[in-house]
């Protein structure tokens, strides 16, 4: 966790002394701290930064300059994920970030560029921040600061951003490469903070049917009712068409633990809502 | 013991080849014992079909009708609950079905 | 009582009339001390302050109870009112020339960017909770000591920061709440005209991890200086 004080409009050399005692008395032992000053306030900020071990990072804006105070030795974690198929680099560096505190930073590193574009594009997704990005060799980088995801006033949030995804999923085990699309998406949308609510209708319903995920087993990927489980188990609420499991037999018993039967007003309802974003497999 | 029926079984094996591949593409390795058995019958038959040994003979025609047997043990989980992608089996189950007939042909007739 | 001896200490080592504040933001319902009770009447955080310091009222004030939407808005209490947030009331009260030095004051007050339920008041030595801050109304010359207590461990210079509103809310609580450093404030014209806060008393913020050796460096004092 990095401590953030706001210390606008005090000015140079009070915001010094300020940052001085901070740095002094610390909450917790080598803590970051971020200060956020106003412009020429960040004076003499370097000289106490290295009078109490740390290292400062000004970052001048506008209207305020970000003082950094990073304690000398402490590096910024780096992970890479060179090698790593999608979906992949968006989930370790996912299970990364929801490590780290807030103002926390995180190098990610691939050969990909398009790798690193992707997980760029989750990380945003998910309320954090691109620092910077660029190469260093033949690794493409960026570095991530985890940041709180911002509230949308309500109303707006349809148009800002879909937070919740809506996998609907009418294939079935007939087509194994549709099921395992339906968990590993729903993994990947987790994994960028988003809520997900999996729909099982027509022979979709048949996954959520009592061994039959155990069934469905491709080379490359664990076998489906794993994947399917850690859904779940992440927090995914799962429903199954009453409509279509009655078609099939199938009856709340027969399900998998952590799937429930809805009606299709709860279909409908989860495709009406515009914070809804839809996936159809 | 007519060879005709042989042959015309291991056509329908060579055929079960392609369209099992398309199969288990869509299902995976939960097929795998069902391909082995299609590959063992396939040699099986060509060497009954070559050699004309009884003991081939019978090995092709138990072979053909475990292909059979595998063939619906191992898709029918799946086309219980699938309606709509049950389709998409048929064609591989169609022609592994006419294998125990014509095997049964070839010994008896 | 975890903090009697050291609100009965401060209160004898500086000679304080009333008892030093201990304040708590909670976050919810779940938050509040057992047995605490919500104000009974509506008033403003600095009222609060007073009356637990002067009179020994215990318990908590969400929204419904806090008089002065100003400090409550500060203190995460209830979303920041347009007029207040935007620096136009300071600027028809009075307080600034210019709407532009209005909003450089009023945006770089210090705000809590959580949500809290409530504020918590209790005097130091009757807190059955941990306090964020006690707030200690006191004359200049017992606050010269407490800074001069700041300073023994490790010495330095005290910083202090205030702009003459929103004092004993945002500056006296969140200012010191969120930085972990003490604050001094000399009070806002709500304070002094509603809150009896009197002429000769300035206030010290102080978060509760330093309390301790303030107090030890007190008792030094005491010793060389009487």
């Amino acid at each position: 966790m990095v401590k953030t004080i706001k210390a606008l409009g005090i000015r140079a050399p009070n915001a010094e002394f300020l940052a001085a005692n901070v740095l002094k008395n610390p909450d917790t032992p080598g803590e970051e701290v971020r200060f956020i000053v106003s412009p020429g306030a960040e004076a003499g900020m370097e000289a106490v930064a290295r009078k109490y071990g740390y290292k400062a990072e000004i970052a001048k804006g506008e209207k305020e300059v970000e003082v950094r105070m990073v304690p000398s030795g402490k590096t910024t974690e780096e992970i890479d994920v060179t090698g790593e198929t999608c979906p992949g680099p968006v989930m370790i560096v996912g299970d990364k970030l929801s490590s780290l505190g807030i103002g926390e930073r995180l190098k990610v590193k691939s050969a990909s560029a398009d790798t690193i574009a992707d997980v760029s594009a989750a990380v945003t997704a998910s309320g954090s921040l691109i620092l910077n990005q660029g190469k260093e060799g033949d690794r493409n980088f960026i570095i991530v600061e985890k940041a709180e995801k911002k509230a949308v006033a309500a109303g707006t949030a349809a148009l800002a951003s879909k937070d919740r995804v809506v996998v609907a999923q009418s294939n079935g085990i007939g087509n194994a490469e549709r099921a395992y699309a339906t968990f590993i998406f729903s993994k990947v949308a987790l994994s960028m903070g988003k809520k997900v609510t999996i729909f099982f209708l027509m022979d979709g319903v048949g996954i959520a049917r009592k061994g039959n995920a155990e069934t469905v087993k491709h080379p490359a990927f664990p076998v489906l009712s794993q994947v399917m489980d850690e859904v779940i188990k992440a927090g995914a609420t799962v429903y199954a068409c009453e409509l279509s499991a009655s078609f099939r037999g199938i009856k709340e018993a027969d399900l998998v633990p952590g799937v429930k039967l809805a009606g299709a007003a709860t279909f409908i309802q989860l495709l009406s809502d515009p914070g809804n974003a839809v996936v159809n497999f | 013991m007519d060879s005709t029926y042989l042959v015309i079984g291991l056509a329908i094996l060579v055929s079960a080849m392609a369209t099992g591949f398309i199969i288990f593409r869509m299902q995976g390795m939960h097929l795998m014992a069902h391909f082995v058995a299609i590959i063992l019958a396939l040699i099986a038959t060509l060497a009954a079909v070559v050699t004309g040994m009884t003991v081939a003979v019978y090995a092709a025609v138990v072979l053909q009708f475990i292909v059979t047997i595998t063939a619906y043990t191992q898709l029918v989980p799946t086309l219980k609950d699938s309606f709509q992608t049950s389709p998409g089996y048929s064609a591989h189950l169609a022609i592994v079905t006419m294998l125990p007939v014509l095997a049964l042909a070839g010994l008896l007739l | 009582m975890k903090y009697e001896s050291l609100g009965k200490e401060l209160i004898g080592l500086l000679g304080l009339k009333g008892s030093p504040v201990a304040v708590k933001l909670a976050k919810t319902p779940a938050d509040i001390p057992q047995g605490y009770q919500k104000m009974s009447e509506k008033h403003r955080h600095c009222q609060f302050v007073q009356d637990a310091r002067l009179k020994g009222t215990i318990g908590y004030a969400t929204k419904a109870e806090h008089l002065c939407r100003g400090g409550a808005a500060v203190m995460g209490i209830e979303p920041s009112p347009e007029l207040l947030a935007d620096g136009t009331t300071y600027q028809k009260l009075g307080n600034f020339k210019t709407v532009e030095g209005a909003i450089d004051t009023v945006s770089a007050i210090p705000k809590t960017g959580e949500q809290f339920y409530a504020s918590v008041y209790a005097p130091l030595e009757k807190a059955e909770f941990e306090p964020d801050v006690v707030v200690i109304v006191a004359t200049p010359r017992q606050v010269l000591r407490l800074s001069q207590a700041y300073l023994y461990a490790t010495g330095g210079r005290f910083a202090a920061d205030y702009s003459g509103i929103q004092s004993l809310c945002a500056d006296a609580v969140v200012a010191v709440r969120e930085r972990g450093v003490p604050n001094v404030t000399l009070g806002c014209n709500g304070s002094r005209k509603y809150s009896g806060i009197a002429e000769d008393e300035v206030i010290f913020g102080v978060p509760i991890k330093d309390l301790e050796k303030i107090v030890e460096a007190l008792k030094t004092f005491k010793e060389k200086w009487g």
